[in-house]
């Protein structure tokens, strides 16, 4: 008998230890896996930013414009791949803003500067300066990158440094107490020489150039008038609520702190019952807090099945905006989606668009209910070109479309260029064989500059 | 065997079931890649918030795409490793309801709830120290935004 249960234990015993040496070694495989794929971001990181080094230097010894363009064109490669494989690495918990920073400028300053030197210019006084602070900035991050290969003689353990970094999670309520977890930190090799490296760039100036449009944000026009109080924001929620004929309570839930302050309202039916349940909706809004502009409006409520067409839906919007006070706009494109359409109005100006002052509206197909509203690009650029000039005629402007685009329909049509600039241009609807494409030509220079493809299914400039 | 098929009838019903319950609202639009990932991004970070914090959580997710310091794609945003913990746990795997897809499609059409906001946490969970010293911009149900 106890020989019997004896035989049952140790064969239970192997099968359990066959079976924990198979989950081991199962395990291992992953976390050799996941390691080396880590490792391997880390390889080409370091590889990216030695060549982002050379050619810096490269660029700055050179005096052949062609030269420096290739120069400047790798160095843009090389700074993109160094940004997607230093987003790879397990190192979302960590502060890293100055070598972020150091990527993303000077993948702007050899792009711009690529450019320049295309468009005839030479690398002056100024540009060259920035190229030899992008230098010393390079080598300090690959010299750094250096000393860390000792500490992957023993195999990367990258699942450690995310550990690491992990450990100074902390809830709200002790994130004032100071840390004792910057030991944690500190003990890891890996995240002590990242932190470091960090530092160090601190050492440097930022790099001063043209074309440095990172910090740029367009400035808002739009935000005029007085500064309003909690009640008057309820009461212009309201307004923008009276179409929609329902029994309704409003009172302001928040407030957005960003570049425009605003309070949040939230709207809900007044008859508590109705709050809950398949017929339940709930509206909000953010009101600038001057002026009281009306930024966004997000509806959430079950949609029923279309009982009225997009056409229907389009000029119903239009109405809405009229009645609210927004003149002269007109209905330029529209998207419909899952029982719901997505209208965008533009301003008109004779007959030019101005494409950034543009307002859109979320319309329910089933009752045409304005259900959403978006003005922040309105609000931006209201007013920012108020006569646009058209030095180009059509014909002139047609002349400068490539011969092989059949050209459907033209318009004039105010455009932001890459800077936030407002630029007249010409748009011409045209197709090359099934491809169906914007091309907008520059009403003063005649320059191509910009050209969209439209991809069926996708929203349509009508 | 009767009683078998009987059986075998009844599983199937019940697979059936199952499948019934649980299969996913399917998109009504052609999808895009982006678009997709982003509303499972959406379902499986912001399930239950309300569907202004779903935007919000989608434009977050955008305004990284747009902002210098982050990867330029969705995908490459989404999969920074340990940057959202739907990913790092495979909830973006989850079934995507009709409302994460809705959420998805107002933030691509250019809804911005957060008002610029890349960051944004749920303040009664644990989160790493440096992010609270970024500026807070708003909360919206139980996430706070901020850049």
């Amino acid at each position: 008998m106890r020989r019997w249960t004896s035989w049952i234990f140790g064969g239970l015993a192997l099968v359990f230890a066959v079976w924990g040496i198979t989950q081991y070694m199962a395990k291992e495989r992953l976390s050799t896996l996941v390691e080396n794929g880590y490792q391997r971001a880390f390889y080409e990181l370091t590889y990216n930013i030695e060549s982002l080094e050379t050619l810096l230097a490269q660029a700055s010894a050179s005096n052949d414009p062609k030269q420096q363009m290739n120069y400047f064109s790798d160095t843009w490669r090389q700074a993109s791949a160094a940004q997607a494989n230093l987003g790879q690495l397990p190192l979302s918990n960590l502060e890293l803003a100055n070598t972020e920073k150091f990527i993303s400028q000077l993948e702007a300053f050899s792009f711009s500067t690529f450019r320049r030197i295309g468009e005839g210019q030479t690398l002056d006084e100024k540009a060259w300066n920035s190229l030899q602070g992008f230098f010393r900035q390079a080598k300090h991050i690959r010299e750094s990158l250096d000393k860390m290969q000792p500490h992957f003689q023993k195999g990367p353990d990258w699942q450690g440094v995310q550990r690491a970094t992990m450990a100074q999670v902390v809830r709200a309520q002790d994130s004032k107490k100071r840390p004792s977890e910057e030991g944690a930190l500190e003990s890891n090799p890996i995240v002590k020489s990242f932190m470091m490296m960090e530092d160090g760039l601190k050492r440097y100036p930022d790099p001063d150039f043209e074309g440095n449009m990172l910090n740029f944000r367009a400035r808002p026009r739009g935000f005029t008038g007085p500064q309003i109080s909690r009640q008057q924001a309820v009461n212009i929620a309201r307004k923008f609520m009276a179409p929609n004929k329902r029994n309704q309570t409003a009172r302001v839930v928040g407030t957005e702190k960003g570049d425009v302050p605003a309070f949040h309202v939230e709207i809900v039916p007044t008859r508590q019952e109705n709050r809950r349940g398949a017929k339940a909706w709930r509206t909000m809004m953010s009101i600038s807090q001057k002026g009281g502009h009306l930024i966004w409006m997000l509806t959430e409520r079950n949609i029923g099945k279309p009982t009225i067409s997009v056409t229907q839906a389009r000029a119903r919007g239009l109405k809405y905006l009229k009645d609210l006070g927004y003149e002269g706009m007109e209905s330029l494109a529209a998207d419909p989606f899952d029982g719901v359409v997505n209208c965008s109005y533009v301003r008109k100006i004779g007959d030019v668009w101005i494409y950034p002052e543009e307002i859109k509206l979320q319309i329910a197909l089933d009752n045409g209910e304005i259900l959403g509203f978006e003005a922040m690009n309105f609000l931006t650029f209201k007013g920012a070109a108020s006569a646009p000039a058209y030095p180009l005629t059509e014909a002139q402007a047609r002349a400068r479309v490539n011969k092989r685009l059949k050209i459907e329909r033209v318009r004039k049509a105010v455009i932001l260029d890459d800077r936030f600039r407002m630029v007249a241009t010409y748009e011409f609807k045209a197709s090359l064989n099934k491809e169906k494409f914007l091309v907008y030509i520059n009403a003063a220079t005649g320059d191509e500059v910009k050209l969209i493809r439209e991809v069926p299914g996708q929203t349509e400039i009508i | 065997m009767r009683r078998r098929i009987g059986l075998f009838i009844f599983m199937l019903l019940l697979a059936g079931g199952i499948w019934f319950l649980t299969r996913p609202d399917e998109p009504t639009v052609d999808a895009q890649n982006s678009y997709t990932l982003l509303a499972r991004l959406i379902n499986g970070e912001a399930r239950g918030e309300p569907f202004v914090g779903q935007v919000a959580v989608g434009a977050v997710i955008l305004n990284r795409v747009q902002h210098p310091r982050f990867p330029n794609t969705v995908a490459g945003v989404a999969y920074q490793p340990g940057a959202f913990e739907a990913v790092s746990r495979g909830q973006i795997w989850a079934p995507v309801r009709r409302t994460s897809y809705r959420a998805a499609q107002a933030a691509l059409s250019g809804w911005d709830p957060t008002g610029g906001a890349i960051y944004f946490w749920n303040p009664y969970k644990p989160v790493s120290r440096w992010i609270w010293t970024r500026r807070i911009i708003t909360q919206i149900g139980k996430h706070v935004f901020a850049r």
